[in-house]
C-alpha cells in the first residue's frame, strides 16, 4: 500500500526508474502533486524536466515504478485520465496554415465540451486571441502563438495543468493574465505544475513544494513558508547555482590535473 | 581609392561561397552520404524513366512513346526547378543574415543587389543549366529537337521567377486570410473529428494538396482511355496517381503531428488515430475511383461501346494499392523525413501493384496488410 498523505494526491510518481537508449536515467522515489496546489519544478537544461512532464502527463510509461493519478495507478492507455490533464510544452509547436478559431473548435470537439462555442469565445477573449482569430498562425508572432497554445491547453479546465516555461514570449500584460489564471486555479482547488527559469513567478505563484531536478533525479527542496518574495528568489538562485555533485567531481578532477 | 561595386559584390559572393564550403566540410561524411544516395536515386529514376519511355514504350506504342518521353522529361524538369528554386531562394534573399550583416556594416544597397544577381547567375550557370542539360540529354526522345530548347528556356525562366519568389522571406509576404473552415461537430466520435479536420486541412489550407488533387484527378480520368493502347502504361499511370494522392494525405497527417502535444491530452488512442488515418486514405481512394469511373464513362461515350471491365478494375486496383500501403508506414518512419515516406510508399506499392497486375488475387492480402500495419504500429502513437 502506498504511503500517502490523508488527502489523495492529484498526481504521484512512485519508485520510478526509466532509462533512455542514450543512457540518460530518470529516477524518482516519491513525488506528489497535491490538489489545489501550484508546484514548481526547476532545473538546468537537460536535467530531466521534460521526462518528468511526460510521466506526469501519462505520455510515457516508466520501465519500473508507478504513476498514480487521483489515487489510481495510471498508464499511457488511461485515456480518461489524460483528458483531465492539460499540458503546455516549452516550444508550443503549432501548424502554420491554420487559424486560431479552427484550432480551438477542433480541440473543443476532441475534448467533447458541453458548450463548445461559449467556452471557445471565453477562452479566446481571456487569452486575447479574438483580434487575430482568423489569421493563419504563420502570420502570428511568437507571443500570439503562445497565447493560442495556452488557450488550447486550458480550454477544458484540466484538473492538473502542466506548464513548461509558460511566460517566455509573452508581453507583460499577458504575463499578468497568466499569473491571475494560475492563482485562480489554485483558489478553485485545481493543481498546477509550473516550470520556469524566471524565479520571480515561482516565488510568487508557488503554493506547495519546490522540486529541483538534477541529472534525472528530482529532489524536494522546500515548501514555502510565509516569507517575502525577494528572499524566496535569492534562495532559489542559491539553490540552482549550487554546484551539483557531478560538477564538484569534475572540478576536483580538473584541479587535480592542473595543480602543480 | 574607391572600389567598383561589382568588384565588391564579387568579393561578397566569394565570401559566401567560402562559408558554404566550410559548412559542407563541417559535416563532410553526412554530406557525402546524402549527395551519393541522392545521386544514386536520381540516376536510377532517370535511367528507368528513360528506358521505359524511349525504349520499351516506343517499341510497343510508338505514338505514346514520343509523348511519354517528353512527359517524363518535363516532369523531371519541373521537379528539379521546384526543388532547386526552393532551396536556392534564401541565398538571394535580401533579408538573409549574410546580407543584413553587410548592410549594417554600411555597404551600399547597390553592391548587395549586384551580389544577389551574381549569386543567381552562378546558380544558373554552375548548377541549374548543367543539370537541366543532363536531363534533356538522357531523357528527351531527341535532345536536339527544337522542343528541347523550348523546355530549357521556359524552365530557366520559371526557375528565375521561382527563386525570386522564394527570395522574399515568408514573413514579408502578405498573410492570406484563411476561411473559417472547421465548424464544431459536438459529440462526434474522435476518428470522425480527426478525419474531418484532416480532410479540411488538406483541401482548404494546404495549397500543394489542392494542386495535387487536380493533377491526380486528371491522371486518373485519362487512365481508361490509355488502356486500349498500352495496358502497362495505364496501370503505371494509375499507380503514380495513387502514390501522389496517398503521399498528399500522408503529408497532411505529418503536418498535423505538430499538434500532437494537444491531441494526446484529449485522450485519443492509437486505434482511433489509426482508424482515422486509414479512413482518410480510403476516402481519398474512393474519390480516385470516382474520377476513374468518369473517365471510363467518357471512354464509352467517345468510342460508342463499353470498354471491357478489366480496363476499369485493373488500373483501379493498382491505384488503390498506395492508399492501402501508406497508413501502414506512418509510425514506422521518422516524421520529419517526408522523402523517405515517398520512397518507401513508391517501392512497396510498385511491388504490390506488379503482383496485382500479374495475378489479381494478390489483392486479397489486403486484410493481412491492415492487420500487420495495425499490430506493428501499436503503442507508437506519436512516437515514430
Amino acid at each position: 500500500m502506498l504511503a500517502t498523505s490523508p488527502v489523495t494526491a492529484c498526481s504521484q510518481l512512485h519508485q520510478i526508474h526509466h532509462r533512455y537508449p542514450s543512457g540518460f536515467v530518470f529516477t524518482c522515489d516519491e513525488m506528489s502533486i497535491m490538489p489545489g496546489s501550484c508546484t514548481a519544478i526547476i532545473g538546468h537544461n537537460g536535467a530531466g524536466k521534460s521526462t518528468c512532464f511526460q510521466l506526469l502527463t501519462l505520455n510515457l510509461d516508466p520501465q519500473a515504478g508507478k504513476v498514480f493519478f487521483q489515487g489510481q495507478v495510471a498508464s499511457s492507455k488511461d485515456y480518461t485520465c489524460k483528458q483531465k490533464i492539460g499540458y503546455l510544452p516549452q516550444n508550443t509547436p503549432l501548424p502554420d496554415w491554420v487559424t486560431a478559431e479552427d484550432l480551438l473548435n477542433y480541440a473543443a470537439d476532441l475534448h467533447q465540451l458541453s458548450q463548445p462555442q461559449m467556452t471557445i469565445r471565453e477562452s479566446m477573449a481571456y487569452w486575447d486571441c479574438t483580434s487575430y482569430r482568423q489569421q493563419p498562425l504563420m502570420a502570428c508572432s511568437h507571443g500570439m502563438r503562445k497565447r493560442v497554445a495556452l488557450a488550447l491547453a486550458t480550454l477544458h479546465q484540466p484538473e492538473l495543468l502542466i506548464l513548461d516555461e509558460p511566460f517566455s514570449g509573452l508581453d507583460i500584460r499577458h504575463m499578468k493574465r497568466l499569473e491571475e489564471y494560475i492563482t485562480h486555479r489554485t483558489q478553485n482547488g485545481l493543481s498546477t505544475v509550473l516550470s520556469s527559469h524566471i524565479f520571480y513567478y515561482i516565488a510568487k505563484l508557488c503554493t506547495a513544494d519546490i522540486w529541483k531536478i538534477d541529472q534525472g533525479k528530482p529532489e524536494k527542496l522546500t515548501t514555502w513558508r510565509d516569507i517575502p518574495t525577494e528572499e524566496k528568489i535569492s534562495w532559489l538562485e542559491q539553490q540552482i547555482l549550487a554546484p551539483t555533485p557531478a560538477a564538484n567531481h569534475n572540478a576536483t578532477s580538473s584541479s587535480a590535473v592542473h595543480s602543480p | 581609392m574607391s572600389t567598383h561595386p561589382v568588384q565588391l559584390a564579387l568579393k561578397l559572393v566569394w565570401m559566401h561561397m567560402c562559408a558554404l564550403r566550410r559548412r559542407l566540410l563541417h559535416k563532410l561524411l553526412e554530406t557525402i552520404v546524402t549527395l551519393f544516395s541522392s545521386a544514386v536515386i536520381a540516376a536510377l529514376f532517370v535511367y528507368v524513366a528513360a528506358d521505359f519511355a524511349n525504349q520499351k514504350l516506343a517499341m510497343a506504342a510508338p505514338f505514346y512513346g514520343f509523348y511519354v518521353g517528353w512527359g517524363f522529361t518535363c516532369i523531371t524538369s519541373i521537379g528539379l526547378t521546384w526543388w532547386l528554386g526552393k532551396e536556392a531562394g534564401p541565398f538571394v534573399d535580401p533579408q538573409h543574415p549574410f546580407y543584413l550583416y553587410w548592410q549594417s556594416r554600411g555597404l551600399p544597397p547597390q553592391v548587395l543587389t549586384h551580389a544577389r544577381c551574381l549569386q543567381l547567375l552562378l546558380l544558373l550557370l554552375l548548377l541549374y543549366l548543367p543539370l537541366q542539360g543532363g536531363i534533356l540529354r538522357v531523357m528527351a526522345p531527341d535532345p536536339y529537337h527544337p522542343l528541347s530548347i523550348a523546355v530549357l528556356l521556359l524552365s530557366t525562366g520559371v526557375m528565375i521567377s521561382w527563386v525570386l519568389y522564394h527570395s522574399t522571406t515568408s514573413a514579408h509576404r502578405s498573410p492570406q486570410t484563411l476561411r473559417h473552415t472547421y465548424h464544431s461537430l459536438p459529440q462526434s466520435s474522435p476518428p470522425r473529428i480527426l478525419i474531418r479536420w484532416r480532410l479540411l486541412q488538406s483541401v482548404y489550407n494546404q495549397r500543394p494538396g489542392r494542386i495535387l488533387a487536380w493533377v491526380v484527378s486528371g491522371l486518373l480520368f485519362s487512365t481508361p482511355f490509355l488502356w486500349a493502347s498500352y495496358q502497362p502504361f495505364a496501370v503505371l499511370l494509375a499507380l503514380t496517381s495513387g502514390v501522389i494522392g496517398s503521399c498528399g494525405c500522408l503529408y497532411s497527417y505529418l503536418q498535423g503531428l505538430k499538434l500532437a502535444w494537444m491531441e494526446k491530452q484529449t485522450g485519443l488512442s492509437h486505434s482511433q488515430f489509426y482508424l482515422s488515418l486509414l479512413c482518410t486514405h480510403l476516402l481519398a481512394a474512393g474519390a480516385a475511383s470516382v474520377c476513374m469511373l468518369l473517365g471510363y464513362g467518357c471512354t464509352a461515350a467517345y468510342t460508342g461501346e463499353l470498354p471491357e471491365l478489366r480496363a476499369y478494375v485493373i488500373p483501379l486496383a493498382s491505384g488503390w494499392v498506395p492508399f492501402l500501403v501508406a497508413p501502414q508506414l506512418f509510425f514506422h518512419l521518422r516524421h520529419n523525413n517526408f522523402m523517405v515516406y515517398i520512397l518507401a510508399n513508391t517501392l512497396l506499392s510498385l511491388f504490390w501493384a506488379t503482383a496485382v497486375y500479374a495475378v489479381w488475387w494478390t489483392l486479397l492480402i489486403f486484410p493481412f496488410v491492415i492487420q500487420y500495419g495495425y499490430q506493428s504500429q501499436q503503442d507508437r502513437f506519436y512516437t515514430c
